[in-house]
């Protein structure tokens, strides 16, 4: 093999351009074994360029290795070579794949002064971007894709704008279906959607919320465990994220919501009964409870007291969790209570929510002198 | 892939993440083995994710082969390639390895290494355990438990896994590491294949990561070949930086010895492994029951009084429920019940084994009619089916005992067996007790 490329060695740019070659002749009958092992063969050479580790696979090369990775870059961007490969991924030898993910992330990585050439490449041939999206319904490249498209979404230009694209919402498919691969992989990507740009995601969840809140309660009843336990803790996760307030108030004052939350909470997985805690805690935490919810959580008072009076006791030493619990339990005792405070507030006497959760994650120790009207003291501060 | 392609037989073996079953699949037909582990008592979910992201991402000769995964309830159900021969470290238990099999294990694994790291991966628990072997003496690594994937923007790592008596002195001392600390750890396997046991292992795992950072490298007596200890020498440098990598040393002389070893080395071992298990008696084997899963009333009244509760209720869940079964039996007894039936199973298993050294067919096919066996007079929860197929069986060997088709009786009672060989005990033991079951179970009918 190594003595094919000494007596024709190529420059960064005729790799590229023959081996754009060699993936336009993957589909044909004949021919396809053979191009398969040339890519392969490109591929690694590319590979040698890029970890500068060039061995015996790789052409004489004169250049020093950034002028390399230059003529690479620019060879690749004008001949559209990144969708070539992706495209034709599944036809690529299975180690070969990995290193299409080496050049899209090597690339990627590039900067020119302040400015991300690839970042603008992929900007203007979003059909690329399209293509990675659809990884996950090609179980046999979903891991490669996956990992590409989450270095894309990195940066803000690029996940701002795939998140708008109709395409995004089939994540919320992708994670509950097809196989454990290939679900956790586009669980993986969803949640680096919504937590990795702050801003984004909360432009995204005030223009969809509705669509939103119905897609995620949809992931937290998931048959499957693991779709599961995963979506509830990011719903946690979301509606505590500071930027996302309009997406945290609209959660907690649907009492379908809460019905979910208490289905949840009385989960038989421990796991899952914690993670909903964290969602449960923030509807107990509004302090403009609707009259829906009061009822609710009157109507189930003593079952709900009794289970959160044991509740993870095996997490006594995680003292932020013992402080919630606490402050959960003393809310829900004095819920009568609060049906006469719900027509006060709803008079004017404005009420923070942020607030509201502000003490419940922060405050150390809540007063707690036994007097139900100081248990409500958090409210007027 | 689905729990139902599967027949689940005996463990094979358990570690810190899970149990190992020996189990058929019905659609490849094919012996795999089937790694459950349970996610319920994980706190977090990535480590195994990426377990599986690794192993799926590694296809090489010297790797165990991964077939898929599946959720089952909270069991993750990952499918691999069955190894026969068992790990390194059982084998070890009958003696420790002589220096030709060792090179040629090297060897093997080395290859596994180049792969690994050319991949950007770090094995980070390599010792002989984790090092598995087919019956017909092919070496491949497992446990992926916690390897990790080197990004292209961050080449070292610092968190500190891995078992503290392979453990490289980086790690311990909580320095970045890169792909140096596999090759530490295969000196250190080296060693435990020569000795049996890693080096500081009269020490508890405590003491011993103080040790590793302190105390000179350790290194093979002299009554080791001057390669071997060339070697161990070179891959335990406490100096990250100064080892070979592990292309390098696959043209060390020790290493080049190897590649000619024939794998029958390898085969002898484990027959070696056999015959001790049959010496001590060291066969029993525990079965995978399944867990049944029961329906839970919900916990909170969430009906509100405009709309009926049934429209919120999550979606029924698509997994095929299981028939509830009623134990007569107490759950001692049974437990008492199965231990035997398996070791007399077993035994005779072993004997026809090591008689008639069967060759894999047969042996999968023995394995399999045990295995139904096994199910049928004991495992099965449905005492009803364990009397109907017990009586079916009885049924069976009386009529081809009583046919007055000659030809039939020979091929299914060949004479010559009969006479020229007497019962060994095994089978004199087998037989009494098929007897006196029998009696038993006459004396009660009637
Ligand atoms: N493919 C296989 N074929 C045969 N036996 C196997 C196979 N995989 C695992 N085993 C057996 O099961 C044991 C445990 O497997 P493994 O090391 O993968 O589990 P683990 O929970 O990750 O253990 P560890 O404690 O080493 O992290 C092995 O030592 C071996 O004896
Ligand atoms: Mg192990």
């Amino acid at each position: 093999m190594a003595f094919l490329f000494k007596r024709n060695p190529k420059s960064p740019a005729e790799l590229v351009r023959a081996m754009n070659d060699q993936l336009t002749k993957l589909e044909t009958v004949n021919d396809g074994k053979k191009a398969q092992d040339e890519i392969t063969r490109y591929l690694m050479s590319i590979k040698g360029i890029l970890t500068g580790r060039g061995d015996e696979s790789n052409g004489v090369l004169s250049d020093s290795q950034p002028d390399q990775i230059a003529q690479l870059a620019h060879e690749v961007y004008s001949t559209d070579c990144l969708f070539l490969l992706i495209q034709n991924l599944p036809s690529i030898e299975f180690d070969a794949r990995k290193i299409v993910s080496l050049l899209f992330t090597s690339l990627l990585k590039r900067k020119i002064v302040n400015r991300s050439p690839t970042v603008d490449h992929l900007l203007q041939r979003p059909q690329i971007l399209i293509l990675l999206m659809k990884g996950p319904e090609n179980p046999e490249i979903s891991i490669n894709t996956g990992h590409m498209l989450r270095e894309a979404i990195k940066y803000e230009q690029i996940a701002k704008y795939l998140i708008f694209k109709p395409i995004f919402w089939n994540y919320f498919d992708y994670c509950e279906y097809g196989s454990f691969e290939t679900s956790t992989e586009a669980f993986l990507t969803l949640n680096d959607f919504l937590t990795t740009h702050k801003l984004v995601a909360s432009e995204f969840f005030n223009s969809h919320i509705n669509k939103f809140i119905d897609r995620i309660n949809r992931l937290i009843v998931s048959p499957n465990y693991v779709t599961k336990r995963q979506s509830v803790k990011l719903l946690a996760q979301l509606i505590l994220d500071k930027p996302n307030y309009n997406l945290m108030t609209t959660y907690v004052n649907s009492p379908h919501n809460l019905k979910l939350i208490m289905i949840l909470l009385g989960d038989k997985s421990k796991n899952i009964q914690f993670e909903s805690f964290n969602v449960f805690k923030i509807f107990i935490a509004n302090p403009r409870k609707s009259r829906s919810i009061i009822e609710i959580l009157t109507k189930n008072r003593e079952r709900l007291l009794q289970f959160l009076r044991t509740f993870a006791n095996d997490r006594k030493e995680d003292e932020l969790f013992t402080v919630e619990r606490n402050f959960v339990i003393e809310q829900i005792e004095c819920l009568p209570k609060l049906v006469q405070l719900q027509n006060v507030n709803a008079k004017g006497a404005e009420t923070d929510i942020h607030g509201g959760i502000k003490g419940l994650q922060n405050t150390p120790s809540l007063p707690n002198d036994g007097s139900p009207d100081s248990k409500y003291s958090y409210k007027e501060t | 892939m689905s729990p139902e392609q599967f027949e689940v037989y005996e463990e094979l073996g358990r570690g810190a993440f899970g149990v190992v079953y020996r189990a058929f699949d019905k659609v490849s037909r094919k012996m795999v083995a089937i790694k459950q582990v349970d996610l319920e008592s994980a706190d977090e979910l990535n480590e195994i994710q990426q377990e599986i992201k690794i192993l799926s991402t590694c296809q090489h000769a010297n790797i165990t082969r991964y077939y898929g995964c599946f959720l089952k309830g909270y069991k993750l159900w990952i499918i691999m390639e069955f190894l026969g021969g068992g790990s390194c470290s059982e084998l070890l238990i009958s003696g420790p390895f002589g220096e030709k099999a060792i090179s040629y294990i090297l060897h093997e694994l080395l290859h596994a290494l180049v792969y690994l790291h050319e991949n950007g991966k770090i094995h980070r628990d390599f010792k002989a355990a984790n090092v598995l072997l087919s019956l017909e003496g092919d070496v491949k690594i497992a446990d992926f438990g916690v390897a990790t994937q080197l990004s292209n923007n961050m080449s070292k790592r610092n968190t500190f896994v891995g078992t503290p008596y392979w453990m490289a002195p980086e790690i311990i001392l909580h320095q970045p590491y890169t792909y140096s600390a596999d090759i530490w750890s295969l000196g250190i396997t080296a060693i435990e294949l020569a000795y049996g046991k890693p080096p500081l292992s009269q020490y508890h795992p405590f003491d011993v990561l103080f040790r590793i950072a302190e105390d000179p490298a350790p290194e093979l007596d002299s009554s080791f070949s001057k390669e071997f200890r060339s070697f161990v020498n070179v891959c335990l440098n406490k100096e990250s930086k100064q080892r070979p990598s592990a292309k390098e040393l696959l043209k060390h002389p020790f290493v080049l010895a190897g590649a000619k070893v024939d794998r029958s080395e390898i085969v002898k071992l484990i027959k070696r492994k056999h015959e001790w298990d049959l010496e001590t008696g060291n066969t029993d084997k525990r079965y995978y029951t399944p867990t049944l899963e029961e329906q839970t009333p919900p916990l909170f009244d969430i009906t509100l009084k405009e709309e009926p509760a049934s429209t919120l209720k999550p979606e029924p869940s698509r997994k095929v429920p299981l028939s509830p079964i009623k134990r007569n039996s107490s759950e001692n007894e049974d437990q008492e019940l199965k231990k035997t039936l398996n070791r007399i199973l077993n035994q005779a298993f072993n004997k026809i084994n090591e008689k008639h050294n069967l060759s894999t067919s047969q042996y999968d096919q023995l394995v399999l009619f045990q295995n139904t066996m096994m199910e049928s007079i004991a495992l099965s929860p449905d005492e009803q089916y364990r009397e109907v197929f017990c009586k079916y069986f009885k049924l069976v060997m009386k009529k081809i005992m009583t046919t007055d088709n000659e030809q039939l009786k020979d091929k299914l009672i060949p004479k010559n067996l009969e006479k020229e060989r007497p019962r060994d005990e095994v089978e004199e033991l087998l037989y009494t007790r098929w007897a006196e079951s029998m009696i038993e179970r006459w004396r009660n009918e009637h």
